[in-house]
């Protein structure tokens, strides 16, 4: 007997009407995306755990407000990104200027000056040493270029959908993640990275 | 050389993951739960246990679990449990005692047993706390009262603090503090009689040295409620010795005055 995989859209309706297991199954199928959705921001394990189970309360409260003739993820996906930007925003607020991620002029300046320290020249570099500088790369974007980068490629959001996460045109999906590319790819190679070490 | 494009998406969309940890899940659906939950189990001594709207088994209550609407509450003999709301009022719970959250936060039945509930005054009109039991109900707007149902369905009701009104189909009264009314099947509630409230909520102990002992884990620590019974004799006390010393002053003043106008 095959089983009926429900659409996000049909659990989300159950919830609505009151079934807890749609609820359960629309956690089991969202925790990691959004865990990981939160980890491209804020890049500490626990803090983004603690963020995941705030973004589900958030879910809940707002509950009323979803429109089930539209699709659930780029629904999830807004409400996690307000509430990603709220933290972050938290995070600025309080944290001393000593304690923020170097900016993307900071980083280039150290990596100018000291070019013999930096752990990514083409003989040392391997796999996950690039993923550390993809995602240090990513950190240093503006908001605008990094919400493109993670939702278009770390979670391979369509345009359509990214969009409407965004409320920016389809058009400015496209200009805005060639830019984003550019600018991740101009850092990357800033940090010595080239095209053979992708090999 | 810059990076090739193409190299650089397939390498974002490689990028690993972090894997939730392995009580993220439960954690997210108990944090869910608990907003809409209508209270939370706080102290618990002996055997408390819990049956969910329209399940037919009981599993054991722990304190922090939350209470749903339609949810029941047993205690054994021995079990004696206090239950939070989100308003700060609180109902305890003495040994074979059974509550049911039947329609909302401030609606509650009592089949059996006997509670002592804190309730808390809200600011909105037509908010009233209302116990059902089975022959009478009971409707407070703050107070803090105890009710018992016994086997034979009457309900016997003896109010601490503020005032209670106890009807049912015969009719009704208004019950002060330190006063105690009956009621039962076949007639209305009884003419409250004055009462000593003491020995009457013995019970209470085990449920407030727990809380002592448990401070550590529970921010909510248990005032014994015979301090309201003290609090309300040190308020006669208080009242008597006030009006005492007004009089004296206004004698001595009268006296000084009387001088000066001779």
């Amino acid at each position: 007997m095959t089983e009926i995989i429900q659409s996000d859209e049909d659990l989300m309706q159950h919830y609505l009407d009151g079934s807890n297991d749609a609820f359960e199954e629309l956690v089991s199928r969202y925790e990691k995306p959004i865990l990981n959705f939160a980890y491209a921001y804020l890049r500490n394990s626990a803090a983004s755990e603690d963020l995941v189970q705030d973004i589900f309360v958030k879910l809940v409260e707002s509950r009323s407000q979803y429109n089930p003739e539209r699709p659930f993820k780029p629904w999830i996906y807004q409400v996690a990104r307000n509430r990603i930007y709220d933290e972050l925003r938290k995070k600025k607020r309080w944290s001393l200027k000593w304690f923020q991620p170097a900016s993307n002029t900071d980083l280039t300046r150290t990596i100018e000056s000291h070019p013999g320290d930096t752990t990514t020249s083409r003989d040392t570099v391997n796999r996950s040493e690039i993923f550390k500088v993809v995602q240090e790369g990513i950190a240093t974007l503006d908001d605008r270029c990094r919400d493109l980068i993670v939702l278009r490629f770390l979670h391979g959001i369509s345009t359509h959908d990214v969009a409407e996460i965004l409320h920016i045109p389809e058009g400015t999906v496209h200009s805005g993640t060639h830019r984003a590319l550019a600018n991740l790819e101009s850092f990357l190679t800033k940090r010595g990275i080239t095209m053979e070490d992708f090999a | 050389m810059s990076v090739n494009r193409d190299k650089l998406v397939n390498v974002l969309m490689e990028m690993p993951e972090v894997e939730p940890s392995r009580n993220l899940h439960a954690q997210i659906i108990h944090k869910v739960k608990k907003m809409d939950s209508v209270a939370s189990l706080g102290v618990t001594v002996g055997e408390v246990y819990i049956q969910e709207k329209g399940s037919e088994c009981w599993e054991i209550a722990l304190p922090g679990d939350a209470l749903f609407e339609g949810d029941t509450l047993s205690t054994h003999t021995n079990g004696r449990t206090c239950i939070n709301f989100k308003d700060g009022t609180q109902i305890w719970l003495n040994q074979n005692t059974q509550l049911v959250f039947t329609a909302s936060t401030r609606k509650l039945s009592l089949p059996q047993g006997e509670i002592l509930a804190f309730v808390q005054r809200m600011k909105q009109k037509g908010n009233q706390f209302i116990l059902q039991t089975p022959v009478s109900r009971v409707e407070v707007l703050g107070t803090v009262f105890d009710a018992t149902v016994l086997a034979d369905e009457s309900c016997t009701l003896s109010v601490l603090k503020g005032a209670v009104r106890f009807s049912n189909e015969k009719g009704s009264v208004k019950i002060t503090p330190n006063m105690q009314s009956v009621a039962d099947a076949h007639c209305a509630p009884s003419k409250p009689v004055a009462t000593n409230l003491s020995p009457m909520i013995q019970w209470t102990n085990a449920l407030v040295d727990k809380s002592e002992q448990q401070k550590h884990l529970n921010p909510i620590v248990l005032t014994h409620p015979r301090e309201l019974l003290a609090e309300k004799s040190l308020s006669w006390t208080y009242a008597i010795l006030t009006w005492l010393g007004s009089g004296f002053l206004g004698f001595i003043l009268g006296w000084i005055i009387g001088l000066l106008t001779h």
